[in-house]
């Protein structure tokens, strides 16, 4: 520990290098298409809005689609972004899901589910489902092609399905929510419940490591854990939020974990050592309500209460913290990122 | 209780006004009354006892009436200077130190009094008055007074200064359930306001505090803190989070599986009060901006002013409108089972809204709209009574009102009202006059004091009135011109909207009540002499439309009558006209015309000989057209005569001869003649001749011609695209000077915009915004992304049906903007136009904002999409 502490006598307090500014109500989710140099957002004014990320302002118009019922569009609560990155999904108050064509920003295709009110959205890594959490408790496979429910909606026994997440191998859906203190684990094809895994709080976040050894949980006591796919045993809990972890994003080599959180601050996690990477962590003024990585790692974006997206440039970060190969993948440790 | 008392709660209403014999309030009155007597009572048996008969309004009151022996002090002068012009924050503010500086008890009770008169239910002003009564002799009057404020008021700071005096005065164990029950009532009323945290946090530890002496009373203790604990944690209170943690110690030190349960339970809406929080902080923050120092240890008194709505105004109550709304769209989530908390949060908010935004009717309006809308008409009923008590000249307060009470059959009702709304309007016509005359005598005569007529029109025949049919609600001052001064514009505009609530007033008297309370009500507005001809007009199209047996003989009698008066005002003349010709009086029409057309001189004729011109053309014979073209060839010399000729072969405002063969479609079809003017001088050189062909009208005889190529109006002239059959519209009356009129066109009304509550509401907010962005864009020469977007959704021209523009005053307002150099299509052309001639300058500047379309850069490109 007393590493990290002498890094922080050396530096100030870290800042953004961009703050993207636009959304008018809570930023909800986030997405990096590929290419690492634009991000979607989406809010809970009811738009989604593309940015481009060297110069931190918004591209084109907001995504908007009228609702049903002719308003302007209901609050975006989740978006997900599919394995190829050409499309987006996004799930709204009204309980809708869409499909957007990224280049265009236009909606593909939407698919009404039966109830309002859509949490939590997941791609399967095939690309061929999409999962989705509502607020009273149901989850909904969607099959992409046929644009049927392949399965659901099934009663999850979530008040506020807040997490869903699909394993990497596509046979089981993890969920966590209000209503038992617990991560749920299903199987995908039959909806049958598999696993239980309590918590001491409910769980807000969830995130599947690409090997798909690690199950991963943010939790309203502000904990995050890590749980041994193959036993669901807890391996290892990382301490510092101050309040419920409502995000967590996992960098693509699976060594680097980032976590929102309505203590107002992000965190980086070394999941090599299940250790902190350099406080302090990065400071918000509001709740940080999501939070993702860049394809490679090096950027990492946050959205806020305050309606605002801050990019951070997580290379220079870790450079600084002398962490820096943790940027790169397993294999090749030695190589610079 | 709860639910009762939700119930109880009422409106938004002056504690005068609590005892009018209102069930509901009846229900308001007694319930929470003796609650807090209760609470009081239990506590202090002696004071209650002895406590006063008198009101302290009505002490107040024989005081104020006894004279005053010694000089007027600076403390009586200020006070008269307010009971003039009660309005006046800084002049309250200073009454009160004054009455304070003097320390005498009667002046001080004299001095809140009249504050709270004019500014009911100011939680601050209630406090410092209290604050004189808080030592033990006095507690019976300021236990009166708590009484009273507490009544009706939703002010978390005003509860909590209660709370602590009822603990004050309770202090001993046998006293504490008069407390807890205080707090039990405070909590119902303003329990939901983020701002009670700290009523709660002190309930909490009040409850904490009690000593149990068996197990049994000791559950019934941890009972009641679970209670208020799970309560308040589902509420966005500023302290939640602190309560949450206090909470789970709580349930922790009890029973970890239990407290699990709970906290399980509670998350969502815990979580859900945390997320609405954040957004009711940014709602909240620029509505009650902090307040400024106080040179006194008292804190400054916020009173609110009166609006002039300027734009910081403007965006406050915005602010406000945006902020009502969200709350109305339920963010708690509350479900059905708790709508009695979601209707008393939504009230506890608008009574809040109605104390600070007090003089601004729409916040009423919004306020009443809501409340019957949740199915409580006597408490809709009175927040109106109490807006209007508020806002005493609030035409939108006083016609919902009155609607309201037409549709409950309260016709003596809505009679009385409308009598007062216009005692009211008419002293301050009254006296906006008097400042006139004062200030200037040799406007006087013109002005407003034309003779009261003396004979009323026949009485026989007259039938009953139309509701719909008044188009002519909108402000022209038929009078006001260029030369006169603001003010008696402003004395024109006033009438014109006092005739707007006399005809409201006939309209009523037409549908809901008969024939004779009808003419009755006209009669009295004949009588009165700020009645503008406009309440002739509608009276007698109500007799045309609504009386069919010999409504027409009435209606032409009215107008002949009105003639009397309004001989001289050109707008009423052309509807005479205009009128005579609808219902095919040939005869009339012509004896009419003749009769007034030597009456006004040739620049105010205008509209008169071609509104005659059109329906001689196109009804009369060849010979009658060729002789009217040179009776009016002989009064407009300076007109071509190919444009008087054109003139005669239009239809419907399609000029072909201006089109084809003077080239005005070609011309119109080439965008490169406006933005370079080495192409463009040739036309500009054709379009010379065209534009004082196409419409004298559009522009002053005197006046250069315009060098642009093309008008956007050169097709629609002035009413020339209505049939010639009907009243001419509004629009159509180009009486008073083109320039000032159509300035007024531009403040005028925007068309299209009821459609629906909603879409107004909103369109309106926009126009404000767009209103102010235009405002602070006027330096800066960005086009704002949504004007570009506007532009680009305008109907194509020739779907245009709304009003038409001069292309001079057009001009003018492009001159006089900023115009952006970005090079849309859409945007008008930047640089090459004529410097404004100088007269122009005096009329131009941009319109004031409030309920005119938007007039900035978008606005011009109306005319410029053309290109």
């Amino acid at each position: 520990m007393s590493a990290y502490t002498n890094e922080i006598q050396k530096k100030p307090v870290t800042v953004a290098r961009h703050i993207m500014r636009g959304h008018t109500g809570w930023v909800r989710g986030i997405v990096h298409p590929p290419g690492g140099r634009r991000i979607i957002t989406c809010s809970s004014d009811g738009s989604l809005r593309l940015w481009d990320l060297e110069s931190g302002t918004q591209m084109g118009d907001n995504w908007r689609d009228k609702g049903d019922d002719g308003d302007d569009g209901d609050q975006v609560f989740a978006i997900a972004l599919s394995p190829v990155g050409d499309v987006v999904a996004s799930g709204s108050y009204d309980g809708t899901v869409r499909l957007w064509d990224i280049e265009k920003g236009k909606v593909i295709t939407k698919w009404k589910g039966h109830t309002k009110r859509v949490r939590s959205l997941c791609w399967s890594s095939d690309g061929e489902q999409v999962v989705s959490g509502y607020h009273h408790g149901a989850v909904i496979v969607w099959d992409v092609k046929t644009e049927k429910s392949v399965l659901g909606p099934f009663e999850t026994g979530h008040e506020h399905v807040l997490a869903v997440i699909c394993s990497p191998d596509t046979t089981k859906i993890a969920t966590g929510g209000f209503n038992e203190h617990a991560i749920k684990i299903w199987g995908t094809k039959t909806g049958e419940l598999l696993s239980t895994i309590k918590h001491d709080s409910h769980v807000s976040s969830l995130a599947w490591t690409s090997n798909g050894k690690k199950l991963i949980s943010g939790s309203q006591d502000g904990l995050i854990r890590i749980f041994h796919t193959a036993t669901w045993q807890q391996i290892a809990i990382l301490e510092g939020h101050q309040d419920v972890v409502l995000a967590i994003s996992l960098c693509s080599n699976d060594r680097l974990l980032a976590s929102a959180s309505w203590d107002t601050t992000a965190r980086l996690w070394n999941l090599e050592t299940n250790l902190p990477v350099g406080p302090p962590p990065l400071q918000h003024q509001e709740f940080v309500e999501c939070v993702a990585f860049s394809t490679d790692g090096k950027l990492l974006v946050t959205g806020s209460a305050d309606h605002d997206a801050y990019l951070w440039d997580i290379h220079a970060i870790l450079n600084d913290a002398g962490f820096q190969d943790l940027l790169s993948s397993p294999d090749k440790v030695y190589s610079a990122p | 209780m709860s639910e009762e008392q939700q119930d109880s709660i009422v409106d938004i209403e002056t504690p005068t006004e609590i005892t009018t014999n209102d069930t509901e309030y009846i229900g308001d009155k007694t319930q929470p009354t003796e609650e807090i007597l209760n609470a009081l009572n239990a506590l202090n048996q002696t004071t209650a006892q002895n406590g006063h008969e008198q009101s302290p309004a009505q002490q107040g009151n024989v005081k104020q009436d006894t004279p005053s022996q010694e000089a007027p002090s600076e403390w009586h002068v200020l006070r008269e200077k307010l009971r003039e012009q009660p309005h006046d924050p800084d002049g309250w503010n200073k009454l009160v130190d004054l009455a304070e500086a003097r320390g005498e008890i009667e002046q001080i009770k004299q001095t809140y009094e009249a504050l709270l008169e004019v500014y009911p239910n100011t939680s601050s002003a209630q406090i410092a008055y209290l604050n004189h009564f808080l030592s033990p002799g006095l507690f019976p009057y300021a236990e009166e007074l708590f009484r009273r404020f507490l009544r009706s008021s939703p002010l978390v700071d005003l509860w909590k200064f209660y709370l602590t005096y009822v603990r004050r005065v309770n202090t001993s164990p046998a006293s504490r359930e008069a407390v807890s029950k205080a707090y039990e009532f405070a909590l119902s009323r303003i329990g939901q306001d983020k701002d009670s945290g700290d009523i709660w946090s002190d309930y909490i530890q009040f409850l904490k505090a009690g000593e149990t002496t068996t197990t049994w009373e000791e559950q019934q203790k941890m009972d009641a803190l679970r209670k208020v604990y799970h309560r308040a944690v589902q509420i966005p209170l500023e302290n939640v989070e602190r309560l949450w943690s206090e909470l789970e110690t709580f349930e922790n030190s009890l029973n970890k599986i239990t407290a699990k349960k709970f906290m399980s339970d509670l998350s969502p809406s815990y979580m859900q009060a945390r997320t609405v929080l954040r957004q009711l902080q940014r709602h909240l923050g620029p509505l009650f901006p902090p307040p400024p120092a106080s040179s006194s240890t008292r804190p400054h008194l916020y009173l609110p002013p009166t609006p002039t709505f300027n734009a910081a105004e403007r965006a406050l109550v915005g602010a406000w409108k945006t902020y009502l709304k969200w709350e109305e769209s339920n963010p708690l989530e509350f479900e059905d089972k708790d709508k009695t908390t979601l209707i008393s949060r939504i009230q506890g908010v608008y009574r809040k809204a109605a104390i600070r935004m007090r003089f601004y009717a729409e916040i009423w309006y919004m306020a009443f709209v809501w409340t019957n809308s949740m199915g409580k008409p006597e408490e809709a009923l009175n927040i109106l009574k109490s807006g209007m008590e508020a806002n005493p000249t609030s035409f939108l307060l006083h016609f919902a009102y009155c609607e309201l009470q037409e549709s409950r059959k309260e016709h003596a009702e809505v009679t009385t009202t409308f009598d007062k709304f216009l005692d009211v309007l008419r002293a301050e016509l009254d006296e906006l006059e008097n400042r006139i005359n004062s200030a200037n005598s040799s406007f006087t005569s013109d002005a407003p004091g034309r003779n009261v007529p003396t004979s009323a029109p026949t009485g026989n025949g007259l039938g009953s009135l139309e509701a719909g049919i008044i188009s002519n609600t909108s402000s022209f001052a038929t009078q006001a011109s260029d030369e006169k001064p603001p003010k008696v514009k402003e004395l024109s505009d006033r009438r014109q909207e006092y005739g707007v609530v006399w005809i409201m007033y006939i309209r009523f008297a037409r549908r809901a009540l008969d024939l004779k309370a009808f003419r009755s009500v006209f009669a009295k507005a004949r009588r009165d002499r700020w009645t503008p001809w406009e309440v002739y007009e509608a009276a007698a199209l109500m007799e045309y439309h609504c009386n069919k047996d010999g409504g027409t003989g009435v209606a032409s009698r009215i107008f002949e009558k009105g003639l009397e008066t309004y001989g001289d005002e050109i707008e009423f003349v052309l509807r005479y006209l205009g009128f005579l010709i609808s219902v095919n009086d040939e005869n009339n029409a012509r004896a009419l015309f003749e009769r007034v057309i030597t009456a006004f001189a040739p620049e105010r004729a205008r509209p008169l000989w071609e509104r005659w011109a059109r329906y001689e053309y196109q009804y009369g014979d060849l010979e009658a057209a060729q002789k009217l073209e040179k009776r009016i060839a002989e009064v407009y010399p300076s007109d071509p005569p190919i444009k008087r000729f054109a003139q005669r072969h239009t239809y419907l405002g399609t000029d072909a001869i201006a089109a084809r063969d003077l080239g005005f479609a070609m011309a119109a079809r080439q965008p490169a003649a406006l933005g370079s003017t080495s192409t463009s001088n040739s036309i500009e050189k054709r379009t010379d001749s065209l534009l004082s062909l196409t419409s004298a009208s559009h522009m002053l005889a005197s006046q250069p011609p315009i060098k642009r190529a093309s008008s956007p109006d050169y097709k629609r002239r002035e009413g020339s695209a209505r049939p010639d059959f009907g009243p001419p519209s509004k629009r159509q009356r180009p009486s008073s000077p083109p320039r000032d009129r159509d300035r007024e066109r531009w403040e005028g009304p925007p068309r299209k915009r009821f459609g629906s509550p909603a879409g107004w509401e909103r369109e309106r907010d926009r126009e404000l915004q767009h209103v102010k962005k235009d405002r602070e864009d006027d330096k800066a020469s960005t086009l704002p992304t949504v004007i570009s977007w506007f532009v680009g959704q305008l109907p194509s021209p020739v779907s245009f049906d709304g009003p038409v523009f001069r292309t001079d005053d057009l001009m003018m307002l492009l001159r006089n903007a900023v115009i952006p150099s970005a090079t849309r299509r859409a945007t008008p052309p930047p640089t090459p136009l004529p410097p404004a001639p100088p007269a122009a300058r005096t009329s131009g500047g941009r319109p004031p904002p409030d309920y005119g379309p938007y007039q900035g850069p978008g606005g011009g490109t109306r005319g410029g999409r053309r290109y």
